[in-house]
């Protein structure tokens, strides 16, 4: 494997010695590119207490191409799908060589906080947040509960 | 009425006028050949001159007359006279006797062929420089701005009457920025301080910094231009990697350091996206590695094309002919709507055909494989020397005196029997098969092999090209009586397109009309010339060749009228409602 940029290094060295609050990224020992990332759901949300568990894995052409995030724990949410999959812009389109690891998931902590059932990725959740919002938090909150309460931050 | 003369085609119906007419010359041309070899050429070329409306490559119009429609105008005293000799000589059909001349002349289309770099400067020139002085910045800048707007001006005009300078800060440019119109560097580069670390890559010991000034976002050559090179490709606007400030296109060049990777691979995408957004106006030619533009001025010249069956030829500037309608090869005489249908057949059917035409055959009597390896019916086995129809692959004797009756679809009579007996069998088996398929069976088969033909007659091309070359070293000759044998090759490669697509026609067409069958002989006498004309190039000498200049010429031009006139026979049967 080349040599890691000093990009990575540099953004992985402020993650760990500044962290933003609420989200934990730690480096794989055996590959610097891949990170296990742990994220709190955010007060006055359905996701509120919940501990949520992403990989976030650096391509080879970063910082010129996106990162790939991806939600290991089971969440109901319109914007992710059953594979924990994102949609949002900033992975995608708008993705900027400006922007970072930190930016980007705290971009993802934004989204759980405000779901665009307007947008969806999970069309049936989506749908039922349209249709029934009060439900659909509950069913959220449920999850949250089922799934999210297992981990604890280090 | 089975074997109807093919010549009489001008007998039934009036509207035969065009194969009328073409058939005069041919004689003329004959008779001038053989009076006087030297002043053919100019001959010719009046003739060219006379028959002005017929096909030409470039604009396709048609002089001929049209039952149904009401406006009618008279061509010249000399083709009324005509009419009048056919009307009352052959009262035929009585419905179309009645009609008159009618010109379709002003079926035409207007088009000019351009490059990338041309629609470039037909741009500035017609929308850039109207809105130049409403906006007051650069040509290069507005072209970013309508790109950004999807090319729509008045939408653009309208959010900018409403706010200017939201709308040109949304596609980023910055009214401070712009002086007055001239387009003034927003970028500016820098040598790289040895303590200077790039915001985006955080290398150091760098050596170009690039700084935008009204934003004050900077990074070093490699990021800046490792990005420029995926944004291109994506968007209509590169941006500044921290915010929304656009680089113009002298920025984009200061970065890539060359034209071609900057601004000039934008302009590229902006007029893809122009193209892409005016593709009833623009083409692109559909040819492979063919980077021209045809764009037809006034696209309600198309809408006339399709109510008298004909379709809007063009020709780019690389001499490739294409349907600016469907985007396919010329289609003549089948019109769009029914060489779509054929296509989309062929599609479907193909799999099941393709195993039925390969590119061998037996032969007949030593059943001996016999690749086709040229453009020409005629084929000699190479064992046991017997001569035989390609098409029909049946003895080639008949073939010589009477009609090429090969490509004649009868039930039962035709070609290859046990074929038939087979594929019979298939279909009472399976009953899969469609009623039809039979028939379409055979006129795929035609339609194929004149389209392998047509392949063949691109590699004799080559040929021809180099045998035009050793005549003029060898016989020496000039450049200019060479070329005969390209024109003429010219000519039965486009008559043989025009018989391919006949076949499809013929698929479709009712079979019992009387003009299906004038069709139909049209079809046997094109197809048979073609294959004399082909014949003729099959020669190996040099010498001989040149021998055969004039019965060339007369081959050709002969194919190349009765070509015009199944088309116009086509045409007739397509408006009539006959072939549908």
């Amino acid at each position: 494997m080349s040599a890691l940029p000093k990009r990575i290094i540099k953004e992985t060295e402020r993650l760990v010695s500044d962290p933003v609050p609420g989200i934990q990224a730690t480096p794989n020992e055996d590959n610097l590119r891949y990170f296990q990332v742990k994220m709190r759901g955010p007060i006055q949300s359905p996701y509120e207490n919940g501990i949520f568990k992403l990989e976030l894995f650096l391509p080879d052409e970063y910082p010129m191409e996106p990162p790939k995030v991806r939600f290991l724990t089971k969440i109901y949410h319109p914007n992710i799908d059953r594979l924990g999959r994102i949609c949002l812009d900033v992975l995608k389109n708008n993705w900027s060589p400006a922007l970072q690891i930190r930016t980007i998931l705290l971009s993802i902590q934004a989204l759980l906080a405000t779901p665009n059932p307007n947008d969806p990725l999970a069309n049936d959740v989506a749908e039922e947040w349209i249709k029934n919002e009060p439900q659909a938090i509950k069913t959220a909150k449920e999850w949250t509960k089922l799934y999210a309460m297992n981990e604890v931050m280090d | 009425m089975t074997k109807l003369d093919p010549f009489c085609c001008h007998s039934i119906g009036s509207n035969s006028e065009l194969s009328y007419t073409d058939e005069d010359e041919f004689y003329e041309v004959i008779d001038i050949g053989k009076e006087q070899e030297e002043e053919e050429k100019e001959e010719e070329e009046e003739e060219e001159g006379e028959d002005d409306g017929d096909t030409d490559t470039e604009e396709f119009i048609f002089e001929n007359s049209d039952s149904d429609s009401d406006t009618y105008s008279f061509e010249s005293q000399f083709l009324n006279i005509k009419e009048n000799v056919l009307k009352t000589s052959k009262n035929l059909s009585p419905k179309s006797s009645t009609s008159n001349k009618h010109s379709i002349n002003d079926v035409k289309v207007d088009y000019d062929c351009l490059n990338t770099l041309q629609l470039y400067d037909m741009l500035i020139e017609s929308k850039i420089r109207r809105l130049k002085p409403i906006f007051k910045i650069s040509e290069t800048r507005l072209l970013n701005l309508l790109a950004y707007f999807d090319w729509n001006e008045d939408r653009l005009i309208e959010r900018y009457t409403e706010n200017k300078e939201d709308t040109l800060s949304s596609c980023g440019i910055n009214i401070f920025g712009s002086d007055n119109g001239n387009d003034i560097k927003n970028v500016i580069k820098l040598e790289a301080k040895k303590s200077y670390v790039c915001p985006i890559c955080c290398e150091d010991n760098l050596e170009w910094v690039f700084y935008l000034k009204t934003c004050k976002h900077h990074a070093c050559q490699e990021c800046y231009q490792r990005y420029i090179k995926d944004e291109i490709n994506k968007s209509k606007l590169v941006k500044c990697m921290n915010c929304d400030n656009t680089l113009n296109l002298n920025d984009l060049d200061l970065i890539m350091g060359d034209k071609d990777d900057g601004s000039r691979k934008l302009l590229e995408f902006s007029i893809r996206s122009f193209i892409t957004k005016h593709s009833d106006q623009y083409k692109w030619c559909p040819f492979a590695d063919c980077d021209q533009i045809i764009h037809v001025k006034d696209t309600c010249q198309l809408v006339e094309f399709p109510r008298y069956h004909i379709s809007p030829y063009v020709k780019c500037n690389n001499d490739h002919n294409f349907c600016f309608q469907c985007g396919r090869e010329k289609h003549a005489p089948a019109d769009c709507r029914l060489a779509n249908n054929w296509i989309k057949k062929a599609d479907k059917e193909s799999a099941t055909l393709n195993w039925v035409f390969a590119n061998t055959k037996e032969c007949p009597r030593c059943s001996v494989n016999i690749e086709k390896n040229g453009g020409c019916n005629h084929m000699i086995c190479g064992g046991c020397k017997y001569e035989f129809c390609w098409v029909c692959e049946q003895d080639w004797e008949p073939h010589k005196n009477s009609f090429f009756n090969c490509i004649k679809y009868e039930k039962g009579k035709v070609g290859n029997n046990v074929e038939d007996e087979n594929s019979d069998s298939n279909k009472t088996k399976n009953g899969k098969l469609p009623k039809d398929f039979q028939k379409y069976k055979h006129y795929y088969r035609l339609f194929s092999e004149h389209e392998q033909s047509a392949k063949l007659d691109m590699k004799l091309y080559a040929q021809i090209e180099k045998k035009i070359q050793s005549m003029q070293e060898t016989v020496g000759i000039s450049w200019i009586e060479g070329q005969f044998l390209q024109e003429s090759i010219n000519n039965l490669i486009n008559a043989r397109t025009a018989l391919k697509w006949s076949f499809a026609l013929s698929y479709y067409s009712d079979q019992s009309h009387n003009l299906t069958k004038i069709f139909e002989d049209n079809q046997l006498l094109l197809a048979s010339n073609i294959e004399e004309l082909s014949q003729l190039f099959t020669e190996k000498d040099p010498r001989m060749l040149l021998e055969m200049k004039l019965k060339c010429l007369n081959k050709a031009q002969f194919v190349k009228a009765r070509m015009e006139a199944l088309i116009e026979c086509g045409r007739e049967l397509l408006s009539k409602g006959i072939c549908s």
